[in-house]
């Protein structure tokens, strides 16, 4: 067991320092960008200006500064939102993160779900019609901007037939276009992953002896291929969720979900400097968590990864 | 022995860069040309994909716009080449600790979703290079934020093959002969790994593409009146409800072109 403390005390520590990093980076970059937060006032007095130097503590060497943002960092604490002074960043991040979450997580299970499907039954009948016609989707779905295929299902499911809402997450039927345009992308990759591995598990001497032993066509695949095509997958689970986050943006923007995405892009033309800060970090840092978990859940599936540490 | 579909992607591409070189040449001024007798016209004969708000020729517009989002592809398709080759050379060379903390760094770029970096860093670009005309400053800082975000997995293929490489008998062959590091680099290891950087290199284009029109959709790329894919979409969504042709039409060109740039490289691949 001292195997496995050691691991997780490096992870931990591997974590906190890519945190510093981040923090320290996306702080750089809120000095280096023109433009300060008084900058607009343009006629405000010389000596007010001074005041709330002084009072944001604007003087102290970048140092300084740089370790009282850290340790406000450390405290939970993000800042007070340039546009809106009445709110700080995290209520600002709270207020907005459930939409979001849901939603890339609608289209997660989406995704999952039918990548497992799509390569799976296209290695059950491979080399036929309806491998091909899998693969040519796939790259069709892999060069779909989310800004052709968005409008377009707006545009025929929501305005040329009527049948499904176009904008909020009010209701189940309301998830059905966003995710459909989130997920095609991140599942043509998937998909493609996937059978590439099952493809190699399959062509393996243990699939062999096991059709030998009689069992099944199905049950070789579901039971044998299945599961040791997982190890991939996994590894691939990290960039899977970075990519459904990153495609979030312009769909929450397309179907107007008040969500994270749709703030950040607000952020942007608003040129509110610690929201966009704030938000980078955060989801740098949820990534980052999360990239650490997928490999601890992969030492756990596969024992072999517990050797190399 | 050629599919169809590698057929239909080769000429489209080639057709439309011909047509963007040439076809504004040839006709004019047409994509800028306000006409306000001619407003939101459908698709017709004369005006192949309709007019937009201000009775402008979509198609010329297009046409317009593809130059700079296929500049911008090319462009920094150029520009992650370098710097992940650099990067991934300098951490498979070095070794120990500095590889260490270089990869460790690519791991933290790689956990931020690429449309943050790529949107606050081409933010950033914009407002901190020094160049005064806005159309070239909205270029460079999209070139430089595309650039600056997308060279990770490059640098990590490069730093495994340079890895693998140094260790093989002609490099170390070069080293007892007294080549320098750039020599060896660049006569012995590179010729070894460029095949499979190239085709990493051509698989950016189209992503840089499509990064080019979100981040001008979004408006931090070129602005009005200079236009790109992007550009057009963001004016097309506007009136998606009433008039879908402005924004099908150009998004559609949008979907051709990166469906033909993977079909070409999947089909070079095999």
């Amino acid at each position: 067991m001292g195997n496995f403390l050691r691991f997780l005390i490096k992870k931990l520590i591997e974590i906190l320092a890519s945190l510093a990093v981040l923090a320290a980076l996306s702080f750089l970059l809120l000095k280096v960008l023109p433009g300060g937060p008084f900058d607009e006032e343009a006629a405000l007095n010389p000596l007010v200006k001074e005041t709330l130097a002084a009072r944001w503590g604007l003087h102290e060497s970048l140092p300084t500064q740089l370790g009282k943002y850290l340790l406000s960092l450390i405290q939970g604490d993000l800042g007070i939102s340039m546009v809106h002074p009445d709110q700080t960043v995290v209520a600002m991040i709270q207020q907005d993160l459930g939409n979001t979450l849901m939603l890339n997580f609608v289209a997660l299970v989406f995704v999952i779900f039918s990548a497992f499907a799509l390569s799976l039954l296209s290695l059950r009948f491979r080399d036929g019609f309806f491998e091909k016609s899998v693969d040519q989707l796939m790259i069709a779905f892999l060069s779909l901007p989310s800004l052709f295929w968005g409008p377009l299902l707006i545009y025929f499911f929501g305005f040329y037939f009527n049948l499904l809402p176009v904008a909020f997450l009010t209701e189940p039927k309301n998830y059905i276009l966003p995710v459909l345009t989130l997920s095609l992308r991140p599942l043509a990759t998937l998909v493609r992953l996937l059978k590439t591995s099952l493809h190699e598990n399959y062509n393996l001497d243990y699939v062999r002896t096991a059709k030998a032993k009689g069992v099944g066509e199905w049950r070789v695949l579901t039971h044998h291929v299945l599961r040791n095509s997982l190890i991939p997958f996994l590894s691939y689970a990290g960039p899977l969720m970075v990519g459904l986050l990153s495609g979030s943006f312009l769909v929450e923007m397309l179907f107007a979900v008040p969500g994270l995405g749709g703030q950040f892009i607000n952020a942007l033309s608003d040129r509110d400097y610690t929201l966009i800060v704030g938000l980078t970090l955060f989801y740098g840092a949820m990534l980052i968590v999360i990239n650490s978990l997928i490999d601890l859940v992969m030492r756990w599936v596969d024992p072999r990864m517990r050797e190399e540490v | 022995m050629k599919k169809p579909s590698v057929i239909l992607a080769g000429s489209f591409l080639s057709i439309l860069v011909l047509a963007v070189i040439l076809v504004p040449v040839l006709t004019g001024d047409q994509a800028y040309t306000q006409n306000v007798e001619a407003i939101l016209q459908s698709p017709s004969r004369v005006h192949w994909f309709g007019t937009d708000t201000l009775g402008r020729d979509l198609f010329m517009r297009v046409l317009i716009g593809a130059r700079v989002s296929l500049t911008v592809g090319v462009v920094c398709s150029f520009l992650t080449f370098l710097i992940g080759l650099s990067y991934g050379a300098l951490a498979g060379w070095a070794e120990g600790y500095v590889d260490r903390a270089l990869m460790r760094f690519c791991d933290i770029m790689m956990a931020i979703p690429s449309f943050i970096l790529v949107s606050v860093l081409c933010l950033s670009f914009k407002l901190l290079i020094p160049v005064e005309d806005p159309f070239w400053s909205a270029l460079w800082g999209l070139c430089l934020g595309i650039s600056a975000t997308h060279w990770m997995s490059m640098a990590r293929v490069t730093r495994g093959m340079v890895l693998e490489i140094k260790r093989k008998p002609f490099v170390e062959a070069a080293i007892a002969l007294g080549g320098t590091r750039t020599h060896i680099f660049i006569r012995h290891i590179l010729p070894n790994i460029l095949s499979t950087i190239l085709v990493l290199v051509a698989l950016q284009i189209p992503t840089n593409i499509l990064y080019e029109s979100f981040m001008s959709f979004i408006g931090l790329g070129v602005h009005p009146p200079f236009t790109s894919w992007g550009i057009l979409v963001r004016e097309g969504w506007k009136t998606l409800s009433s008039f879908p042709h402005l924004i099908l039409f150009p998004s559609m060109i949008l979907f051709l072109t990166v469906w033909s740039f993977h079909i070409l490289i999947d089909s070079f691949r095999r």
